[in-house]
């Protein structure tokens, strides 16, 4: 079985998308995609779970819509997949915003985590799945 | 005597005064204390007031975290990359990690103190990012909303804190 190659991200990472409130892609910057390794036009419309993971528990994201629909900011460590199957850990902050119709969307920013807490957030979502 | 010698009198006696105000706010707060000792209060008043330093101090930290915010927003510019400092470099962070072997650290109050005041890092962080990477105003207004419930919960959770600390006095002085 190949290993899936990692993808670190540099300490000044800033990847940044929005969804609409059924976590429909909207926007997605340029480091998004290329950390991602989609083009710009292959994320926009689809959903968000795109950059799923199967290591991720699904508790972890039952807990992020629950904070999120309820009005609230959440925050967490995230393993995200890439285009080529490869992986890359973030720590997300998800923030709700309403565009200028009013709409209901969620803002995410990812950056950068430690390699501390990769190791043990990687332990942690094993004994959850 | 000279400007200079005038100068250095007006110095020496401006230090002196103000050592005197410390020493005067030193007494009052001890003095404070002393009353609320004495005094037969219902304990949860007594629990809010039973640190007086620890009232200044909270109170400082409070307004630092104000502060903190509004220094970084003040630098924002379009284009400008600005390094906010970590949640163990600002005046809060230094006072955390300082205190991390007392009493009141050992407890769940503690820890969410730590948990919340590094949000607001992030928080902060990431507004400063948006506005150099020219997101729109909405955006950055939602995140704002996001500081601004958060700051409110690191006071909460100082607040927290102060009176877990006040319970923690109260069980050391009645043992």
């Amino acid at each position: 079985m190949a290993s899936s190659q990692e993808t670190v991200l540099n300490d000044e990472s800033f990847l940044v998308s929005e969804t609409d409130m059924n976590g429909i892609i909207l926007f997605a910057n340029k480091e998004f995609c290329e950390i991602a390794e989609y083009e710009e036009s292959e994320l926009i419309g689809k959903a968000h779970n795109i950059v799923r993971h199967k290591d991720m528990p699904k508790a972890a994201f039952k807990d992020l819509w629950d904070t999120i629909k309820a009005g609230g900011m959440w925050q967490g460590y995230v393993k995200n997949r890439t285009k080529s199957d490869g992986f890359y850990w973030v720590y997300a902050t998800v923030y709700p915003y309403k565009n200028e119709l009013g709409e209901q969307c969620y803002i995410s920013i990812r950056r950068k985590p430690s390699r501390e807490n990769i190791e043990k957030y990687t332990k942690l979502y094993q004994t959850m799945n | 005597m000279n400007s200079l010698d005038q100068a250095t009198q007006e110095n020496a006696s401006l230090a002196t005064n103000i050592s005197q105000m410390a020493k005067t706010t030193q007494d009052l707060s001890y003095q404070l204390q002393t009353v609320i000792d004495r005094t037969d209060f219902d304990d949860n008043a007594k629990k809010r007031v039973c640190d007086t330093n620890k009232i200044f101090d909270f109170a400082q930290l409070k307004a630092d975290h104000i502060n903190f915010k509004n220094s970084n927003f003040s630098q924002c510019e379009k284009g400008k990359k600005i390094k906010v400092k970590t949640c163990h470099e600002c005046n809060l962070g230094k006072w955390i990690d300082a205190n991390e072997n007392e009493d009141f650290a050992q407890t769940k109050e503690w820890e969410e103190l730590k948990d919340i005041h590094s949000k607001v890092h992030h928080i902060v962080q990431d507004i400063t990012d948006l506005y150099k990477d020219n997101y729109n105003n909405g955006q950055i207004i939602a995140v704002t909303e996001s500081l601004e419930i958060n700051i409110n919960k690191v006071f909460e959770a100082l607040d927290n804190l102060k009176e877990k600390n006040c319970d923690i006095q109260f069980d050391k002085k009645g043992a």
